[in-house]
This record gives C-alpha cells, sequence and structure tokens, in this order.
C-alpha cells in the first residue's frame, strides 16, 4: 500500500457519499478530551477501515453521521477532524 | 422446592457492544423483563437473575451495560469492567461469558471477543440477530469461527424464546457446578492492539464470511429522509406534534368510559351504604382521589405507545443527531440527548441513563436539568387542567387546541432546560469539548408483542401505583381533611376545621401571590410524593369542600367553576418548573453521592417554578382583566 | 351501621394506610428498622399471618429504591459509580485487591 499524502484528508472534510479509508486517529492535545483517540479507535476507526459520511447537517458545526465498516455513528465535527482519511476512486 | 440462588452459584456474565441485544436474551434467559430498546445505553446497570440448565444447576446470570472495550470511560461501561475483574464486593470474577455478538455487526463486535478472550474466563461467543442477519443476505460460517476464536460459537435469536435453545446447550454442557476463580493476567490493551484485534478481524471475517459491505441498505435509503439537513427536522416536528395530538384526540371514549365507570360506582355505594364514616371514606376519601386520577391512563398509554415505537425503531439516536447542533450550543454533550428523552418518561431511569455520559461535569449538568423535562406523572396534572379551562376545539385548520396547548407546556420544559444549561456552561470554569460518538442502529419494524408487553407493563405499574402509594395517600388525607369534625354549629365544609384544613390556609399565605387557593395548596404537598397524586388530593378536597351531594369523580367541572383562568395557568406554569417527587432527589443523592446536588435542584426549582407562576398569574391577570 | 364497627374500620384503614406510606416513601433507615420490626412480629404471628408475599416484601424494604413510577431504576444496594473520576489506571486494571 503506497500513501500519499497529497489526497489525504480529514474526514470531516470529505464529500457526503464519497467512499473513503481511514489512515490514521490521531486526537491533538488541548480541548480535545483526552481519550477521543482511544475510543474513537474503539469505535471501529482503525487504519484500513472503510468509511463514508452519511448525512450532514443544514448548520454549519452541525454533527455528521459516519458509516465505518457496517457500523454508523453521529460523530461532533471537532471528532471528524481527529480522524484522517484517504478517498477511495471507485 | 429449588433452594434461593446462593452466591456459589456458578455466574454467568452478558457482555458485548451497546445495542446488541444482551438484555434481550437476558429477559429470554431468566424470564425476566427487562427494559429493550433500539439504542445503545439502555441498561446501565448490572441485573441478575436465575437460569435453571436442563440438567438441573442453578445458575446466576448478569446483564450488564454494553460496552465497546473493558477500558471503561463512562460509568455504565465500569460497571462492566468492574464486574469482569471481580472489582465488586462480595463477587468474585464471572465463572463464565457469554459474549454477545451483533451478527450484522461482527467487524466491531469482534474486538471485543478477542479482548474477552485474553481475560482468560471461559466463554461462549452468541451470534445474536441471526435472524436479521440472514435475511440481509450475510451467512457466517460459525464452526469455522468457533474454530478460529477458539472458542464455541453458537446462534441465537434474542427476540423469540426459540432462539436461545443452542446457548442454553452450551451453558448446560460446559458450566461446571463448582465455582472456581483463575489467577487473572491482565494488559491494557493499546493502539497498536487494537489494530492488531482489527487486521485479525478482518482475516476471520475473510474466512468466516460476512465481511462482505453492504452498499445501501434498507437503514440507508430510510435515513436519505429522516437525516435530511431540511426533511428530518421537519419529520421531526411533524411526530412530536402528531404525539401531542393524539394523547388528546385519541383519549376521549376510554377517558369518557372510566369516568362514568366511576360515577356509577359513586352513586351505587352513594344508595346502598347507610350514612357514616367509612362510607364518606370510600365516597370522598377513596373513590374521589382515586378515581380522579385513574381517569388519565388512557393518556398515558397514549404517549408511552409512541415513546415504545419510537424506542423500538431506532428513531432516538436519529432525533439526538438532528438535535445536536441545539444542544452542544447550550454546552450539553451530545449524550446527553437520550437520558433527557428517557425524562418524559420518568425522570428517574432520566437520571440513572447519564451514566452513558463520560464527563462528570457533563454528566451532572444532564442531571441537573433532567427533572425539567415534562415526566409522564405529570400528564394528568396538566390533562385536568387543559381539559377544564382550554376549549376542545380546533384552531389553524385542524390542530387540536388543547394538544396544543399540551405542546406549548412540554416545550415550556426543554426551554427551561436549555436556559439552565446556557447558565450552568457560564459557570463552569473554562470549557471543553462535549463529544457526542453516539452509534445510530439499524432500523428495526417496532415488534408487536414487545409494544403489547411494554403497554401491558405501564397498564401495571400505572394501576400498581394508584392501588397502592396514590390510595394510602388518599385515605391519610381525607383522614387530615376530615378530623378534627367541625364544632357544632359551623357553618362552613367541615374541612376548613380540620388539620388539612388549617394547614392550607396557612399555605395559601404563601401560594397566594401566585394565584392559588387553599385547595391547591393542600394538593401541592401530597403531589411531592408523586406528580399525579395531586390531582387524586384535588379530587379529595374538593369532594370533602363540596356541599351539595356531588358524585365523586367529575373533579374538572368543578374546578372549571372554581379558578379563575389566571389559576390555572398559574399552576400549569408551576407544574412545569417545581421541583420533582422526593424519589428524583432521593435518585439524584444517590447518583451524585451528595446531598448537595438534590439540595441544589430542588431549591432552583423552586424558585423557578415560583417565578414562573408568578408572572403567569400576574401577567394572565393583567391581560383578561384588561380584555374584561 | 354499628357506631363503634364505624370507627374500628375507618382507623384501622388509616392506620393501614399509614404504615405503607411510611414504608414505601420514608427515609430509609426509618423504613429499614421498621421493617425489621415488622418481621420480627411476623414471626411470633400465628402461621396465617405469615403470608411468605409479606415476608418478602417486608425483607425488600431499605433494599429497593423508594419510587414507584418505572421498573427501570437500579436497586440502591449498587452503589452509584463515583461521579468525580470515571477512568481507571491502567496500571490497576486487572489488580486483584
Amino acid at each position: 500500500m503506497t500513501r500519499n499524502p497529497q489526497t489525504e484528508m480529514a474526514l470531516a472534510d470529505l464529500p457526503p457519499g464519497m467512499s473513503a479509508r481511514v489512515t490514521s486517529v490521531s486526537a491533538e492535545a488541548g480541548r480535545v478530551p483526552a481519550d477521543l483517540g482511544r475510543r474513537l479507535a474503539e469505535l471501529g476507526f482503525l487504519p484500513g477501515e472503510a468509511v463514508r459520511i452519511v448525512a450532514r447537517g443544514l448548520l454549519p458545526r452541525a454533527p455528521i453521521a459516519v458509516r465505518i465498516g457496517t457500523g454508523t455513528f453521529a460523530l461532533r465535527l471537532f471528532e471528524a477532524a481527529c480522524i484522517r482519511v484517504r478517498p477511495e476512486q471507485t | 422446592m429449588d433452594s434461593a440462588p446462593s452466591a456459589l452459584s456458578p455466574l454467568i456474565a452478558l457482555v458485548g457492544n451497546p445495542n446488541c441485544g444482551k438484555t434481550a436474551l437476558f429477559n429470554i434467559l431468566t424470564g425476566s423483563r427487562q427494559k429493550v430498546a433500539n439504542y445503545a445505553g439502555v441498561t446501565v446497570e448490572r441485573k441478575e437473575g436465575t437460569l435453571v440448565t436442563p440438567k438441573g444447576l442453578r445458575v446466576r446470570i448478569l446483564d450488564l451495560p454494553g460496552a465497546y472495550s473493558l477500558e471503561p470511560l463512562t460509568p455504565d461501561e465500569r460497571v462492566t469492567a468492574d464486574v469482569l475483574f471481580g472489582r465488586r464486593a462480595g463477587e468474585g470474577q464471572p465463572d463464565f461469558v457469554v459474549c454477545v455478538t451483533d451478527a450484522t455487526n461482527l467487524r466491531q463486535n469482534l474486538r471485543l471477543v478477542l479482548s474477552l478472550k485474553r481475560l482468560g474466563i471461559p466463554m461462549v461467543v452468541a451470534l445474536n440477530m441471526t435472524d436479521i442477519a440472514r435475511r440481509r443476505g450475510i451467512m457466517i460460517d460459525t464452526e469455522k469461527l468457533a474454530a478460529e476464536l477458539g472458542v464455541p460459537v453458537v446462534e441465537t435469536v434474542g427476540v423469540r424464546s426459540a432462539g436461545v435453545k443452542s446457548l442454553v446447550k452450551v451453558l448446560n454442557d460446559t458450566v461446571l457446578p463448582e465455582r472456581k476463580s483463575a489467577p487473572l493476567e491482565w494488559r491494557a490493551s493499546s493502539a497498536a492492539d487494537l489494530e492488531h484485534d482489527q487486521s485479525e478481524v478482518r482475516r476471520i471475517l475473510k474466512l468466516v464470511g460476512g465481511d462482505r459491505l453492504e452498499g445501501v441498505t434498507f437503514s440507508d435509503r430510510v435515513d436519505r429522509v429522516v437525516l435530511h439537513p431540511v426533511a428530518g427536522p421537519l419529520l421531526l416536528a411533524g411526530i412530536l406534534f402528531l404525539v401531542f395530538q393524539a394523547v388528546f384526540a385519541w383519549a376521549q371514549w376510554p377517558m369518557d368510559f372510566i369516568k362514568n365507570g366511576v360515577s356509577v360506582l359513586g352513586t351505587y355505594l352513594n344508595t346502598v351504604l347507610p350514612a357514616s364514616l367509612i362510607k364518606d371514606l370510600l365516597i370522598n376519601g377513596i373513590l374521589a382521589g382515586v378515581g380522579s386520577v385513574l381517569v388519565f391512563l388512557p393518556q398515558i398509554m397514549i404517549l408511552f405507545f409512541f415513546i415504545l415505537i419510537l424506542e423500538d425503531s431506532g428513531y432516538l439516536p436519529r432525533a439526538a443527531f438532528l438535535l445536536d447542533r441545539v444542544m452542544g450550543s447550550v454546552g450539553l454533550s451530545g449524550r446527553a440527548f437520550i437520558p433527557l428523552l428517557s425524562s418524559f418518561a420518568c425522570a428517574i431511569p432520566g437520571i440513572m441513563a447519564t451514566r452513558t455520559i463520560q464527563n462528570p461535569r457533563d454528566r451532572l449538568a444532564t442531571i441537573m436539568i433532567a427533572p425539567l423535562m415534562t415526566c409522564s406523572a405529570r400528564l394528568p396534572v396538566y390533562a385536568l387542567i387543559i381539559g377544564a379551562f382550554i376549549p376542545a376545539r380546533r384552531v389553524w385548520g385542524g390542530l387540536e387546541l388543547q394538544g396544543l396547548v399540551l405542546f406549548a407546556l412540554y416545550v415550556a420544559g426543554v426551554l427551561g432546560a436549555m436556559g439552565v444549561a446556557f447558565i450552568l456552561k457560564r459557570l463552569k470554569a473554562g470549557s471543553h469539548l462535549q463529544p457526542l460518538m453516539l452509534e445510530l442502529p439499524v432500523y428495526h419494524w417496532p415488534s408487536l408483542r414487545n409494544l403489547a408487553l411494554g403497554l401491558w407493563q405501564r397498564i401495571e405499574i400505572f394501576i400498581s401505583r394508584v392501588g397502592t402509594i396514590i390510595l394510602a395517600l388518599m385515605v391519610i388525607l381525607w383522614a387530615l381533611s376530615s378530623f378534627p369534625a367541625p364544632p357544632p354549629g359551623a357553618t362552613g365544609p367541615a374541612i376548613q376545621y380540620s388539620i388539612a384544613g388549617h394547614l392550607g390556609a396557612w399555605l395559601a399565605v404563601l401560594f397566594k401571590p401566585i394565584g392559588f387557593n387553599w385547595q391547591i395548596s393542600i394538593a401541592l404537598v401530597p403531589g411531592l410524593a408523586a406528580r399525579e397524586v395531586a390531582v387524586g388530593a384535588l379530587g379529595t378536597v374538593y369532594a370533602l369542600s363540596a356541599t351539595g351531594e356531588d358524585v365523586a369523580g367529575v373533579l374538572s367541572p368543578l374546578i372549571a367553576h372554581s379558578w379563575s383562568l389566571p389559576t390555572a395557568l398559574s399552576l400549569l406554569a408551576w407544574y412545569v418548573f417545581a421541583p420533582q417527587c422526593l424519589s428524583t432527589l432521593a435518585t439524584v443523592k444517590r447518583e451524585t453521592n451528595s446531598w448537595r446536588y438534590p439540595l441544589i435542584m430542588a431549591a432552583y426549582l423552586f424558585a423557578l417554578a415560583y417565578v414562573g407562576s408568578f408572572l403567569t398569574y400576574r401577567i394572565a391577570s393583567a391581560v383578561l382583566g384588561a380584555g374584561a | 351501621m354499628n357506631g363503634i364497627l364505624d370507627q374500628l374500620l375507618v382507623v384501622t384503614v388509616i392506620v393501614v394506610c399509614l404504615s405503607y406510606a411510611v414504608l414505601t416513601l420514608g427515609p430509609r433507615s426509618l423504613r429499614r428498622s421498621l421493617a425489621q420490626r415488622l418481621l420480627r412480629w411476623l414471626a411470633r404471628a400465628p402461621r396465617a399471618f405469615r403470608r411468605p408475599a409479606l415476608v418478602a416484601r417486608l425483607e425488600r424494604v431499605g433494599v429497593a429504591s423508594a419510587c414507584g413510577g418505572c421498573d427501570s431504576c437500579g436497586d440502591a444496594k449498587t452503589p452509584a459509580p463515583d461521579s468525580r473520576e470515571v477512568k481507571i489506571p491502567v496500571a490497576t486494571i486487572g489488580r486483584r485487591r
């Protein structure tokens, strides 16, 4: 698997409906709760997993609904910002 | 006769990801009736039941809150971890673990299986919801899966009693009668472990099937509408509207039926019983009080009918998703939505459900505002006053005015809660980001059996409450309102000379500025035990202060005559905000381990209610006075 | 109706209701001590009064929670999770006391 840094993006920026794969999960320090990265990993946001945005709210800063593997989770934007993904050409 | 389950009976724990059907399995295995719904975090407490295996061994079964991993982040997950690691006082580790997995979501569920395996407790994997998996074309080779995992794997269907046969067989064959605890070697898993586990999961899934990622599922098609940025919120508003309209529109004839039944019984008792104290107790105390509460059973059932459907279908977490932006703006965790929604049934399970909230501060904020959600026990109070004062007519093209007012009262509670949350956010030193991370489950058709069972349970609870605690309080209130007897030659109704009459007169001084008369003031006191008791208390108090031969159980025309509209509105405002029943405060005390928060809660709710009622009464008086 | 019988009946009903209300709603310590006393009385009472359901109900007093509103509440025996901190130090997970 070759990594191409150009096409990598934050999950929050992925267009709805586009399939992608998780490349990394990292919670930066600061206002983000300390266990966020671990919890995201426990929910299944792990490198190599297929991910897709199912729905987005109308208002800015509304949460997004994300399909990860076979499950769906609602994430606030700061949570989605911790997940890096690479879109897949289909 | 069977001996009681002793501490020596083998202990079997049901463990698994949230919302994979542990409690459904538990209910079938043990014959319990714990609450089941289609969202994560219904079970927040350890529940125990017993099962007798076919060979006659009595085992204890534990239902545990769902967990995503064995390293707990939330209080409910900690309950699970504490049990698994044998950290609970007086209780060793479980002797056997049933790891429940959702067959449609093995990709996520199998990681927990791998962690549990490292724990070293004998276990079996239950592939639950295999019926749904099969319908969706997910075929899993259980034998291969068992070989790969190195533990037995059985297929189960948690919603059917035949669906657990294979699990019972495995328990029968493998659980040993004597308890022994193996030494535990446990190392917390790191991020690298998780990644390693996931590649292992992928390898296994490839071998056994079930690796296929479906394209567009039924749930996806529904979500296109439900989660749509514009259509979604409109649909949510429509559903809520329908619920409150239905509470009034559908309940009329069953309510009339109960009302007439109580009337007929009252008239009958009145004619057959000779004049005596016991007759007075039966008619004015019990029938007037209990009858006026019983009338509201149909409305409570309609409310729960909708709540159960919403819970079962999987819509609730979607509603949380749609409203999260609003919740976030007043500083509430996204996880707060479901506890708050549970509070519409009763604040106590709502406050318990805050255990799914990770951050203690967010959890506390949610606990503090939970009582502002209108619990179902307040419905009789609202319905009584609305029925008596708001005309049953249609406005704006067919909307029931009564339902509309009811909706407004619920909204007032929610807005109050939002306001309080906003103030709490301001008071907090330093803000942080509150997580959401809420699982949106696959939609299920609400099962008729579950719905009927749930409604039946509500009827049982309501009737048993009416028959026990409400009845007892009514008798006590009747006694307080009848003794001491009026002096000879007294002119007013007897109740004015009684203990309750004096108490009411004294309380009325406090409540006069917000428009309450002494009858209402008396009724507020037993209302602290349970909200709906206030309705019964009004029934008893008015029956005793009535001079003529009024028939018991027809409370609403009585109050419609004797209260002014501002008083009625003021009482509604009081019930939106006033401190909840004592049990709620006791629950807050238990969940926060201190008296501080229940006291703060009671004080702020009382202040809010008084100010709210005062403003309502004054404004309504001014507006109506000017109009007259 | 006989006046004395009438009053006796009413007083009995009131006493039963009052004790029921205290047993369900009173403070937990009071509920428990009352239940213990009633159990002791029952043990000495004639067999006909010793209904197993009543005994079981009394034994649960002070253990079950005060609310009668819903079945979803946890039992009061279980300590509430500590509200201060939820995390468990990684090093102590799984350590036996």
